[in-house]
């Protein structure tokens, strides 16, 4: 009774373990309130965090600001930037997002892969769109990305406005329905004035929407529709826009081969890198490809005639592609024993060889199943 | 009354077993998580310290607490942990791998 007494004077709770272990509430100002009174420290480092994180989702990239800077520096303030840049991302904020990004030290790189991925479409930027709304658009997001990654650690400002762009690139075209390829022409004609990353980005999403919109209708996904597509002749089928969290697809890690240094890559939405050709006929043969390895059911197959292309880039994009899938009726293993040791391109050779090291056919012979890319916004843990 | 009280509270308790002498629930909580944490890296003393707290809520708020502070054994810790609300918790570090990579 007089403890009970004592406990109600100075304000502490009889319960604290309890108390502790409550679910938060929803409002970020009101986590905060209780953030002060939580007894134990380092349960009041996490409550600020998801403060800062459901501020995030709010938009208020200003608050989450003053919140993570409150925390001692370290792994919890690191974590507290991370939650707050992919909520902002998820919800629309990217540039707020990446601003937050680079402040969270080692964790900046999966912070821009959560929050740059997760930028949703603009309905100002679609394949009808003028050109040079799209190219201005993209100077402005640029830019801003630029200013919002400045400070962040070694690498990752050029990382972050590589997967602006991948991201940009994909949300003109991809799940727009629509294949008008004016934007993605943007680069053609400009001398030295183009941006070539930006028509090339802008091809691999024309690329990836003509492989979603004969997926998603039944149709084959060829390269030979894609680049016809590309050269004016229409789809079989008419495309249909879905929303952002039904744009599925498969996507790859990065892979270099030390023969393409010097070569021209692009980054790809998901995170992987693809070359990349000066002449857009020959570049969108190589989007093509890789738009349909991001159709999860594509196998080694179609890639294989591919390897045997009179353009460089273009059959080491097929040898790449070959050794991330499985084969149908071609024997993945055995192709690749046989190209390591023969092929005429030692750039083939070499991910022939590098395919039989790492095994990597093998991993995707179960077929995995697509991964989600754009998780729906606010379904962060 | 305030200061005789506090002059007969009992010194610092020597043992685990010996922390809920302490008069303050907060306090009861913080020597459990004194006395704990530094058996953290041995597994059977941790389960035998554990097996002394009675209160399945104040041995999950303890695992919690390590948790957070201790990311990388995350993984070991919330597996213990038995209230929906503690293992709901844990998710913030448990959903987060990256945390327990070490700082380059």
């Amino acid at each position: 009774m007089l403890l009970a007494l004592l406990l109600a004077c100075t304000g502490e709770s009889l319960t604290p373990a309890a108390d502790a272990l409550a679910p938060w509430p929803t409002e970020p100002e009101e986590i905060l309130a209780r953030c002060d009174q939580e007894p134990f420290a380092e349960l009041a480092i996490t409550c600020r965090v998801q403060a800062a994180a459901q501020f995030g989702v709010r938009g208020q990239a200003e608050r989450a600001q003053s919140v993570c800077e409150g925390l001692d520096a370290g792994t919890w303030r690191q974590e507290c930037h991370f939650r707050a840049g992919e909520e902002l991302g998820a919800n629309g904020h990217t540039v707020a997002g990446l601003r937050h990004c680079a402040q969270a030290g080692r964790f900046s790189r999966n912070c821009l892969t959560h929050a740059g991925w997760r930028m949703p479409r603009d309905p100002d930027t679609t394949p009808d769109t003028p050109p040079e709304q799209v190219v201005a658009a993209w100077g402005e997001l640029a830019a801003q990305g630029k200013g919002a990654l400045a400070g962040a650690p070694d690498g990752v400002d050029n990382e972050g406005l590589d997967v602006l762009l991948a991201q940009y690139g994909f949300n003109v075209y991809v799940g727009s329905g629509k294949l008008n390829t004016a934007p993605a022409r943007a680069d053609v004609g400009l001398g030295a004035a183009a941006d070539w990353r930006l028509g090339g980005a802008l091809r691999t999403g024309f690329a990836t929407e003509a492989a979603r919109i004969l997926r998603d209708a039944g149709q084959p996904v060829t390269v030979e529709a894609i680049v016809g597509a590309w050269g004016g002749q229409p789809l079989a089928v008419t495309g249909e826009a879905v929303p952002d969290h039904l744009r599925l697809g498969r996507y790859h890690t990065p892979i270099q081969s030390p023969h393409e240094a010097g070569v021209p890559h692009l980054p790809l939405y998901g995170g992987g890198l693809r070359l990349a050709a000066e002449d857009p006929s020959e570049d969108i043969v190589i989007a093509a490809l890789e738009a349909l390895y991001w159709v999860p059911a594509t196998v080694a197959d179609p890639f294989v005639p591919w390897l045997d292309d009179p353009r460089e880039r273009v059959r080491r994009t097929a040898a790449k592609l070959v050794r991330l899938t499985r084969g149908e009726a071609v024997d993945v293993e055995a192709l690749a024993v046989r190209l390591s040791a023969e092929h005429p391109d030692e750039g083939v050779r070499w991910h022939m060889a590098d395919a039989l090291e790492r095994r990597s056919f093998e991993e995707r012979e179960a077929g995995p199943p697509p991964r989600r890319l754009q998780p729906p916004p606010g379904s962060g843990p | 009354m305030l200061l005789l009280l506090f002059a007969c509270d009992a010194p610092a308790p020597a043992t685990l077993a010996d922390c809920p002498t302490l008069s303050s629930p907060t306090a009861i909580e913080d020597c459990r998580y004194e006395h704990i944490e530094p058996h953290l890296s041995d597994p059977r003393s941790l389960q035998a310290d554990l097996a002394l707290i009675d209160d399945e809520t104040s041995r999950d708020l303890l695992l919690l607490r390590l948790a957070v502070n201790h990311p990388d054994k995350a993984s070991l810790l919330c597996r213990l942990t038995v209230t929906p609300p503690a293992q709901q918790k844990c998710q913030q570090v448990l959903g987060r791998p990256h945390l327990s990579t070490r700082p380059r």
